[in-house]
């Protein structure tokens, strides 16, 4: 945990916690090996229907669905809305995709079996031990985005690279390497797990200090060592943490805690195991930039652009693969520099490099891009939510009837008031990146003096993204 | 076992390998079951020139064409909007000859019953042709015809119109109810049709339920039942007076056009009839 | 005696997995021929157009037959000659009509929607016999 006077908008205190784990019975289902494992397998089958309803679904209308629905409608927005801000990479921590790597490095399913893991167990080139091959893998899978909407297969080719990857990476090489540098979902989840309200930390020094060897990072009879190569007992980023709940079985001290924390602490640690990149720094910026990119094609009114995703023609498609790759990639960053070089110019400060500056006022976009894929979500949500409904009862568009909602209609909901809902969304999160954009100035200048006058140019293009979503939600 | 290089190399080809098959099976088989779809076939109707013009205050003159070799044209149900027709008639045989100046088509289907009279729950016989105003109609689009922008040109010949026209007696002493051409759902009580000027209503249809009638009325027709048939045939000169409103012909041209059929016993009015895809006119 | 968690996970996980996709499909095959009398797939005449094009049924027993648009596009399905119809079933929706034939014979049912350029060519046969 990192120890900061600063408060959040003047009022709220960073180094607030309040542990979940105190509470024993929750202790005590968390260290538990049917958890994850049991949720995970719960999970498992659902992604069984779901490759089973995109295989069958093959080329035909996408809104009946199930895997389609489920895949995008509920998972996505559930990811963005609740997961990853709420409770970080929730997610991770039931996702199936890697179970079958895990059982082949462990051999065993439930069971823990002391000793070194199978598999070839190569490590991951440091060169690469960051986000860009995330970054460049999360946008090449936006290029199809318009197919995967669209096309149930599209969905399952998706998710059967994601899995068969999973499998064969995990065989290669040593525990998580697949989630912490290549999954497609991996990086965002990482990067806006740094905002979450939840985080799994150590809670005494002294205690993991005269502990040896570290149980958590090698493991025990209990679980095994830090699966995310991490060192549970020093982390301070929630970052690559996968929740995986291993530390909190093979600490015999109990000395691992998972807890509630006021939203975006990370954002302000910036140590030499882990520093702020310029990989977590593109990472914010292909999601801010996707995100308005599909806002336009998606939620827009340009029927053209549309098109230009779907692939209608070949040239048009090239088109819009084009221009996303060097919108993403280097006019939003291009733009947010201009503005990074204006902060260092009006502060005045001459010793701090451009490129930390650059780097550090980039975290902001954190809460910001969240706000605005938040945003997006309740406009995929709300108005084709009713159609969950539909696919859970006809889950293979085969004329079933599992739970009696086979025949709603596709009603959209309070899609009067969306665009306010969404607004309101945008400005909370406005708010967020101002206050966060605020301390991260005072980390970066000197003084008081030269931060205030840092802050505005960031102030501004913070002001100027917020508006120009406000204007796209609300019109 | 031990996890090693070869075992890994061949799970992952045998794994990659399973997964393209899989998408390839399913991308094969992702709408239903394959099968070999026929080309699209359409009927061509020719029409020949021939030094001859028709007089049809006689007669239909149906020794004229006899020798003229005919196209048969299948019809269906026109299912799209209810109600439908009760009985298909299940094609129809077209013939057609031009004269540089005039344009005659003619075209005969089995009807058992002459029905030339209107009344309550009485119905016409009767056929109609369809041209496509645009030249570039998109092919086979016949629903298309009447959402273009231009629109179709229809050659309504109904039975009862035909005994007012050439008989010169009223088919109904009462106000009865018809239907325009070809997609009214609602009965409609004819406004007063005289003076009539020909047995074939010459149409104007841009959409679904748009249909009038032209100002200027170009077209002739005449028909006649005989053992169990219908024989109609149609005639108007190949130019058109309004190129807006009149469907164009000429030498060496082509032309879409599509036929649809009433059987009035059956019930057929309005848009319960049957009706044909494009066949393809051409002059010759 | 220690209940022993390993095979039970992975009974779990076997049973999520190969036993389920083995049991959706066997039951919907099995549910398809126990309930319908004849299956229907829709599409637009250039991807396959009613599949089967001819569908046999027996005279005078209650038929139920399903229909599937596996399409992108709104199909529709009318069988005049009974008066039948079910005027859109939207892409990827399915649709079921239940009749007793009361006649013999083979009857053309079409599609009752604008559905393709080859819209008019888009029929099939019910043969009642
Ligand atoms: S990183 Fe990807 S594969 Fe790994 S647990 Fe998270 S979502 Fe699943
Ligand atoms: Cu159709």
């Amino acid at each position: 945990m990192i120890e900061t006077k600063d408060k959040l908008f003047g009022i709220v205190d960073l180094n607030a916690r309040f542990e979940l784990t105190k509470f024993k019975p929750v202790r005590a289902v968390l260290k538990s090996r049917w958890m994850p494992l049991l949720p995970i397998l719960i999970n498992l089958f659902m992604f069984v229907i779901i490759l089973l309803a995109a295989f069958t679904g093959g080329l035909s209308a996408g809104n009946y669905n199930f895997g389609i629905m489920i895949v995008w409608i509920l998972w996505w927005v559930l990811l963005m809305m609740m997961l990853v801000p709420g409770f970080s990479r929730a997610w991770c921590m039931v996702c199936p995709f890697p179970i079958f790597s895990d059982w082949a490095q462990r051999t065993r399913l439930f069971d823990v079996k002391p000793g070194k893991l199978g598999g070839l167990g190569l490590k991951w080139p440091k060169k690469l031990s960051n986000m860009w091959v995330m970054n460049i893998a999360f946008l090449v899978t936006t290029f199809f985005s318009g197919f995967m909407t669209v096309l149930p297969i599209a969905t399952f080719i998706l998710l059967g690279i994601i899995i068969i990857g999973a499998f064969v990476i995990g065989l290669i090489f040593e525990k998580r390497t697949f989630c912490l540098y290549l999954c497609p979902v991996s990086g965002f989840q990482g990067l806006y797990s740094q905002f979450a309200t939840v985080e799994v930390r150590r809670k005494d020094w002294e205690i993991c200090k005269n502990h040896n060897p570290k149980t958590c990072y090698v493991g025990n009879e209990k679980g095994y060592g830090c699966p995310w190569n991490r060192t549970p007992f020093d982390f301070q980023k929630n970052t690559y943490c996968g929740m995986c709940l291993e530390c909190l079985k093979t600490c015999p001290y109990d000395n691992m805690a998972i807890n509630l924390r006021p939203p975006g602490v990370d954002l302000l640690v910036d140590t030499k195991r882990e520093p702020r990149g310029l990989d977590e720094a593109w990472k914010a910026f292909i999601m801010l930039g996707i995100a308005i990119v599909f806002y336009l094609a998606f939620q827009g009114p340009w029927g053209f652009f549309k098109d230009m995703v779907r692939g209608v023609t070949l040239p048009g498609y090239l088109g819009y693969i084009a221009f996303h790759t060097v919108f993403n990639l280097l006019i939003i960053p291009g733009v947010f520099f201009v503005f990074a070089y204006l902060s260092k110019r009006l502060s005045g400060n001459t010793e701090v490099p451009l490129k930390s500056v650059f780097t550090n006022f980039a975290y902001t976009l954190i809460p910001m891009g969240l706000g605005v894929w938040m945003g997006f979500s309740v406009g995929i949500l709300l108005p084709n939510g009713s159609y969950i409904l539909r696919v859970l009862s006809d889950p293979f568009a085969w004329g079933w009837n599992l739970f009696g909602t086979a025949q709603i209609p596709w009603t959209p909901v309070l899609t009067g008031i969306m665009g306010y809902i969404q607004g309101a969304i945008l400005i909370v999160f406005f708010a967020f990146a101002v206050g966060y954009g605020w301390l991260l100035a005072k980390q970066i200048y000197a003084d008081v003096k030269q931060a205030k006058r840092g802050f505005i140019p960031i102030l501004t293009f913070l002001t100027l993204i917020t508006l120009v979503f406000l204007w796209l939600f609300v019109g | 076992m031990k996890i090693t290089k070869p075992i890994v190399i061949a799970i992952t080809l045998v794994l990659t390998i399973a997964f393209v098959a899989l998408v390839y099976f399913g991308m094969t088989r992702a709408r239903g079951a394959p099968v070999a779809v026929p080309p699209l076939q359409r009927a061509t109707l020719v029409s020949h020139y021939k030094t001859q013009s028709l007089d049809l205050t006689q007669d239909v003159a149906l020794a004229d064409w006899a020798d003229i070799p005919g196209t048969a044209v299948e019809l269906v149900y026109q299912a799209m909007i209810p109600p439908w027709s009760k009985g298909l008639i299940p094609a129809v045989t077209a013939k057609s000859f031009h004269n540089d100046t005039e344009l005659y088509v003619y075209v005969t289907w089995k009807d058992e019953s002459e029905n030339r009279a209107l009344g309550v729950g009485e119905f016409s016989d009767a056929v109609a042709l369809m041209f496509p105003l645009s030249n570039d109609a998109p092919p086979s689009t016949l629903m298309m015809g009447f959402m273009g922008k231009q629109g179709v040109n229809v050659w309504h010949w109904q039975a009862t119109q035909d005994t007012e026209f050439w008989s010169k007696k009223s088919v109904s002493a009462d106000a009865y109810s018809d239907f325009l051409y070809p997609f009214e759902e609602q009965e409609t009580l004819t406004i007063a049709k005289s003076p009539l000027t020909s047995a074939v209503s010459d149409l104007l249809a841009v959409k679904v339920t748009t249909t009038t009638a032209k100002a200027t009325q170009n077209v002739q027709g005449r028909g006649v039942w005989d053992k169990g048939a219908w024989h109609v045939v149609f005639k108007r000169a190949l130019k058109a007076t309004n190129a807006k409103e009149d469907a164009a012909f000429a030498h060496g041209a082509r032309k879409l056009m599509a036929f649809a059929a009433w059987s009035g016993d059956k019930g057929d009015r309005g848009g319960r009839k049957s009706i044909s895809d494009w066949v393809q006119l051409e002059f010759r | 005696m220690k209940i022993k968690n390993e095979p039970i996970a992975v009974a779990m996980l076997i049973l999520g997995t190969i036993v389920a996709i083995i049991g959706i499909l066997g039951f919907e095959n099995y549910r398809r021929s126990a309930e319908y009398t004849a299956e229907l797939t829709a599409r637009a005449t250039e991807y396959g157009n009613w599949y089967p094009n001819t569908i046999t049924i027996p005279y005078g027993k209650p038929a139920k037959i399903l229909i599937r648009n596996i399409d992108v596009v709104s199909h529709g399905f009318a069988l005049p000659d009974f008066q039948i119809a079910v005027m859109e079933i939207k892409a990827g929706e399915s649709a079921v009509i239940e009749f007793t034939p009361d006649k013999k014979g083979v009857f053309p049912f079409v599609c009752t929607i604008w559905c393709s350029n080859r819209h008019m060519e888009m029929r099939g046969q019910l043969v009642v016999e």
